[in-house]
């Protein structure tokens, strides 16, 4: 899918109830050269996450069908090394606490720049 | 409280002093009546007594044969008089012509002397001058001409007999009864003429009927001036006061009182033995009675003076007794009316009155006690009322904002978490079109930075927004005041125009405060302090000082301040002056202030700028004094 590819093409599943945050953001992944996955609630994310060999799932907590916590607890059963940021537009210290202890690497606000992103995943790279 | 109709029948006060004194005027004037009576009735039984008396001195028959009988008889027996009688009137001779003018002088009383036959007839008479007078029309008969002057012989010329009764007299000195010789009263009185032994005829003389002037004295020294002497006929048909015929009432044998020339007459008669008449002793009633008249007005005057007398003593009894009732019936009514100086009276009398009184000052007293207990409880009450109704009303005043606050935390929380989202898209949209259109035009590039400006302020506000309507209980923690007002100075941009002053001694206390509440009121007050001097030189200031053991933070500018009616609205949630602004910064402030044992006020005058005052604890209070005030209705829900 890239037109560039870089040696090591890393893969990045966006999940989101809200299409044009999806569509955004794996615009901005692509742009960098990442592969791009789409899911647009909770169960679809699980499904895609196992499927596929996904390095970073940036993920809405508050989706349709399964929550994003409840899907990230599912996910790391399985794939137990993927990293995970999530996203949220409602902001309070139990959920990063929530978060934090399923396992994911940081809980960002919506809106926040691509960039605070990117900075996450360099960090953790 | 109902009053009785002010009816007033009749006065104790009056009705005792009116009956006595009627009273007493009955009995006065009944026992007045009585007496004058009795007082009247028996000076008239003494005065009628009196007369009787004096008309039985009177009618005494004289000791002394009067003279006229002795010079009368011895006229009789002079041979010439007889010679008279003898030649049947021819023969008169001068002796005795001058005997018979001499038995009648020119005294007015005797009007003439006649020389009778036994049957009556005027042999021979003599008419005294008064008689004379008469016929020349002298009206007063008693005017007689002085000097001695002869009596005429009948028959002359001017002679006017005057009437004879013409009858044959007794063998006797006999007077007659009276009769009417033209207005003269007069009697005949006769003296027998003998011849050798047999009577031959009278010496006969008219005479007017009086009274000697001794007799008259004697009468007014017995009975006053005022009595008159009457002489009547036996058989009343003529009676005379000794000038002139009277009328006079029939004869009776006790006293009797009769009217008479407009007066009553007070009169007594008795028979008088020299001749066939009654004599009358009169006296006037009015004045045998005037002292009688004097009694009567004395006893008036008397009576008059017991009523009036008996009027002011039992007036003044009465009101002794009543009017102590009078006052406590006005002091009752005052009371009644609410009045509470009622004064205490007749407490110094020791009979029932007093008693009465003195059990009135009692009632009067504990209504009053009452009364002040019952005042004073209102009063408390209406203060605690008062009070009461006061923090309601702030009570009620802290709740509407809360509940309006909280109102607005819920939506604004709502708007705010609806708007992240797209802010979120385009916030990634924004990015990726500027990493894609690096090399685009100027213009291109100016539009997306505006662009982002116009995301990142839009996301600030919502931020602001829930962060000032989700407070939390604070979490209490000790900070400097200068750290806390310095960490949050430097973030408000403060544009050049504006310079900023200081003033935090360094010794403060430290604060017992949630620092990200405190910091929060913080930015609001600088933000709203440069916001009152935009486009404006001016100086915010900012000045920390001790104020007991809490440390007051004033935060002032040289702004247009606030409007005196603004004073309290600037805390009430949606109020604002800004152009921009939704207006809850202020009262949130205060809340968060207040949840933190604090105090948030505007202590500013209008026209000299804003002065914002945040009192806060410190850690040198209490910890009593410094448990968080947990205001449920700032946690507002997500």
């Amino acid at each position: 899918m890239a037109s560039s590819p870089s040696p090591v093409q890393r893969t990045v599943l966006i999940v989101d109830d809200d299409r044009d945050i999806v569509e955004t953001l794996c615009d901005i992944f692509e742009l960098r050269g990442w592969r791009t996955l789409r899911a647009y609630d909770g169960q679809d994310a699980v499904r895609l996450a196992t499927q596929n060999n996904v390095d970073w799932i940036v993920m809405d907590v508050r989706m349709p069908r399964l929550s994003g916590v409840e899907a990230l607890q599912a996910i790391r059963e399985k794939l137990p090394n993927v990293r995970v940021v999530l996203m949220t537009a409602f902001a309070t210290n139990d959920l990063a606490a929530r978060a934090e202890r399923a396992g994911a690497a940081r809980v960002l606000y919506k809106p926040f720049e691509p960039s605070t992103l990117f900075a996450v995943i360099d960090s953790a790279a | 409280m109902s009053r009785a109709p002010t009816v007033r029948p009749i006065s104790l006060g009056w009705m005792v002093p009116v009956i006595s004194a009627a009273i007493l005027a009955v009995v006065v004037t009944g026992f007045g009546t009585i007496a004058y009576r009795a007082v009247r009735g028996s000076t008239l039984d003494a005065a009628a007594e009196r007369l009787t008396t004096v008309v039985q001195v009177f009618a005494q028959p004289a000791a002394v044969q009067p003279p006229w009988i002795r010079e009368g008889e011895a006229v009789a027996r002079n041979s010439d008089i007889i010679d008279v009688v003898r030649s049947n009137g021819q023969r008169v001779s001068d002796s005795a012509r001058a005997r018979v003018a001499r038995l009648t002088p020119d005294t007015g009383q005797t009007l003439a002397t006649d020389i009778r036959d036994v049957t009556g007839n005027v042999l021979f008479s003599i008419t005294s001058p008064i008689v004379d007078s008469l016929a020349r029309g002298d009206t007063n008969g008693n005017a007689v001409p002085k000097g001695v002057r002869v009596g005429v012989e009948a028959g002359s010329s001017a002679a006017h007999s005057p009437v004879r009764l013409k009858r044959s007299y007794p063998d006797s000195v006999t007077s007659s009864e009276m009769y009417m010789s033209g207005s003269h009263v007069v009697i005949e009185r006769s003296i027998p003429i003998h011849d050798d032994r047999r009577l031959v005829g009278h010496i006969a003389q008219v005479r007017k009927v009086a009274v000697s002037q001794n007799a008259i004295r004697q009468l007014n020294t017995l009975i006053g001036k005022d009595a008159q002497l009457v002489i009547g006929n036996r058989d009343g048909s003529l009676w005379s006061d000794l000038s002139k015929a009277v009328e006079h009432p029939a004869p009776s044998s006790t006293p009797t009182t009769y009217e008479r020339d407009g007066r009553r007459w007070l009169s007594a008669t008795g028979p008088i033995p020299t001749g066939p008449w009654l004599i009358g002793v009169e006296f006037p009633e009015d004045i045998v009675l005037a002292r009688v008249y004097a009694l009567r007005w004395r006893l008036f005057w008397i009576g008059v003076g017991i009523v009036v007398l008996a009027v002011l003593v039992t007036e003044r009894l009465s009101r002794r007794l009543t009017m102590p009732l009078l006052r406590l019936t006005t002091a009752a009514e005052g009371i009644a009316a609410g009045r509470r100086a009622t004064p205490l009276i007749e407490l110094e009398r020791t009979d029932e009155i007093g008693r009465l009184s003195r059990a009135f000052a009692t009632m009067a007293d504990s209504i009053r006690m009452s009364q002040d207990t019952l005042e004073m409880e209102i009063g408390d009450r209406t203060i605690e009322l008062q009070t009461a109704l006061t923090q309601l009303r702030e009570a009620q005043g802290e709740l509407v904002r809360q509940e309006r606050l909280a109102t607005l935390g819920h939506l604004s929380g709502s708007i705010a978490h609806e708007l992240r989202n797209p802010l979120g898209v385009m916030t990634n949209a924004l990015f990726y079109l500027e990493n894609v259109l690096s090399e685009a035009p100027q213009k291109v590039r100016d539009h997306l930075g505006k662009l982002r400006n116009q995301v990142r302020l839009s996301e600030s506000i919502i931020t602001g927004l829930l962060s000032v309507t989700r407070a939390g209980p604070p979490q209490l923690s000790t900070v400097s005041v200068q750290q806390i007002v310095d960490e949050h100075l430097s973030r408000v941009s403060v544009p050049s125009s504006i310079g900023v002053e200081r003033d935090i001694p360094p010794n403060l206390p430290e604060l017992l405060v949630d620092p990200i509440q405190i910091g929060q009121i913080l930015t609001n007050l600088f933000t709203n302090a440069v916001q009152a001097m935009e486009g404006i030189d001016g100086v915010l200031k900012v000045r920390a000082r001790a104020v007991g053991d809490r440390v007051r933070i004033e935060v002032a500018d040289t702004g247009p301040g606030v409007r005196p009616e603004d004073r309290e609205r600037i805390f009430e949630p949606l109020f604002t002056t800004k152009a921009r602004g939704i207006g809850l910064g202020l009262s949130v402030s205060r809340s968060l202030a207040r949840a933190n044992s604090g105090e948030l006020n505007l202590i500013s005058a209008p026209g000299k700028g804003a002065v914002m005052a945040l009192e806060l604890p410190t850690a040198l209070m209490s910890n009593a004094a410094t448990a968080p005030i947990v205001d449920s209705t700032t946690k507002t829900a997500v």
